[in-house]
């Protein structure tokens, strides 16, 4: 049995010639492709026609603290604010809030490059964690060397201590201090050298006034680098 | 021949790489083992996704806000019957939502009274199965957002603009070989995203 190659049966999504059809009629891995090919181009087609599709929305930060209100009252009680070690799978918690990443077309997304936006600021959420209702919107301007990182919370709760910005490696556990965020604003020049590539995760700790440097593991809120 | 990288034949019973996104695959497998960090995690990535269809489909922000929350909570809770090894999470949260969305909707149909739209509006979203372009779309999207550059374009051009090898080529700049490997990785992503169409939890 010979299969068609790719592109024979992308060529194929509308109208595939005869023998395309009855490989594809005896062939389930093909016909998966090219069902996947088909929902795909009709999803292009879609896009055209409702180039507001091309982006989506990040659900307000009360939803995820409903979530977890929610759960607190299950046996499976999530723990968080969790607990930065070098044990833990970060990597995981970098993948992304997408926000509205994608323009308004197809072609707008097909072009843009990940070093498209250079001065331009691009930002992402900030999501509470643990009972903490902190949320907010990072933004980030320009690209490194160089970038400056910006915040604006809301609902810091009022606690002892002061409230610190951290960029988060998920994969090693390292951590940068960026500096103290006093009140509901801050914005923090990024030291040169640092990989935002590596340091995708910002992370707003409170740290008590007892002297050690180190992260409190009190997270208040988190979000990725935009 | 279909380049198979050097095997002549692709069996169909044969396995193949779900993804080659390993830490999507590794948040799932912790997601169903209840590891607490997987639920924040899965949030993050999948929840523009899950409350983008919910508003699409309910109209309102209330409502998407409720469906969007209600689809996680159903997720965590009912983890136990979830199989990473039979179904990517991103395809098993959708099945979740578009149950989810369509409760929301036939119940506000029965709100209304019009009893005789109930079976029709609450059989909708299941009897759409693979047809149902919004929610590919949708999941489509998801996925370009995560693409890195050039297999973002090359995805776009390829898939749903419906370019040639030569044409994506030609836009690109990029070689032939190149292309075509990221056309073939990009459609086992697409494949893996949408999921077999079965949209039962």
């Amino acid at each position: 049995m010979t299969h068609p190659d790719l592109e024979t049966l992308m060529a194929g999504v509308d109208h595939a010639p005869d023998e395309v059809l009855r490989h594809v009629a005896e062939c389930p891995a093909c016909r998966e492709d090219l069902a996947t090919l088909r929902r795909t181009r009709a999803a292009g087609d879609l896009l055209r026609r409702e180039p507001g599709l091309s982006s989506l929305s990040a659900p307000p930060p009360e939803v995820w603290g409903a979530i977890q209100r929610e759960l607190a009252g299950d046996d499976t009680v999530v723990p968080m604010p969790a607990r930065p070690t070098r044990r833990r799978p970060w990597a995981w918690v970098a993948a992304a809030v997408v926000g509205a990443v994608l323009g308004s077309a197809i072609t707008w997304a097909a072009t843009q490059g990940s070093d498209s936006a250079h001065r331009a600021t691009t930002s992402s959420a900030l999501v509470p964690l643990g009972r903490n209702r902190t949320s907010g919107t990072i933004s980030l301007t320009g690209s490194q060397p160089g970038a400056q990182l910006s915040l604006d919370v809301s609902e810091l709760d009022p606690g002892p201590g002061f409230v610190e910005v951290w960029l988060l490696d998920a994969r090693t556990g390292g951590m940068v201090s960026l500096g103290v965020l006093d009140g509901d604003h801050g914005s923090w020049a990024l030291p040169p050298g640092l990989d935002l590539s590596a340091y995708d995760q910002v992370d707003v700790s409170r740290e008590p006034y007892d002297g050690n440097p180190a992260h409190s593991q009190d997270s208040l809120a988190r979000g990725r680098v935009p | 021949m279909r380049d198979t990288g050097g095997h002549p034949v692709r069996h169909a019973g044969q396995p193949r790489p779900v993804t080659e996104d390993d830490s999507e695959r590794r948040l799932a497998s912790a997601f169903a083992g209840g590891e607490t960090w997987a639920l924040e995690a899965c949030y993050l990535r999948w929840s523009p996704l899950v409350f983008t269809l919910a508003l699409r489909r309910l109209g309102e922000d209330a409502d998407a806000q409720d469906v969007t929350q209600e689809v996680f909570l159903k997720a965590w809770r009912g983890r136990a019957g979830y199989d990473p090894d039979q179904r990517p999470l991103p395809a098993w949260l959708v099945g979740i939502a578009r149950h989810t969305i369509a409760d929301r909707m036939s119940s506000r149909t029965r709100d209304h009274r019009l009893h005789e739209r109930i079976t029709a509006v609450h059989e909708e979203p299941r009897d759409s199965g693979p047809a149902d372009t919004v929610t590919d779309t949708l999941v489509v999207v998801d996925l370009l957002t995560r693409l890195e550059q050039p297999r973002r374009e090359i995805v776009a051009l390829a898939f749903l603009e419906g370019l040639t090898h030569a044409e994506v080529c030609a836009r690109t700049g990029l070689p032939l070989g190149t292309v075509k490997s990221h056309i073939r990785r990009g459609l086992t992503q697409l494949r893996h995203h949408l999921g077999a169409g079965d949209d039962t939890p």
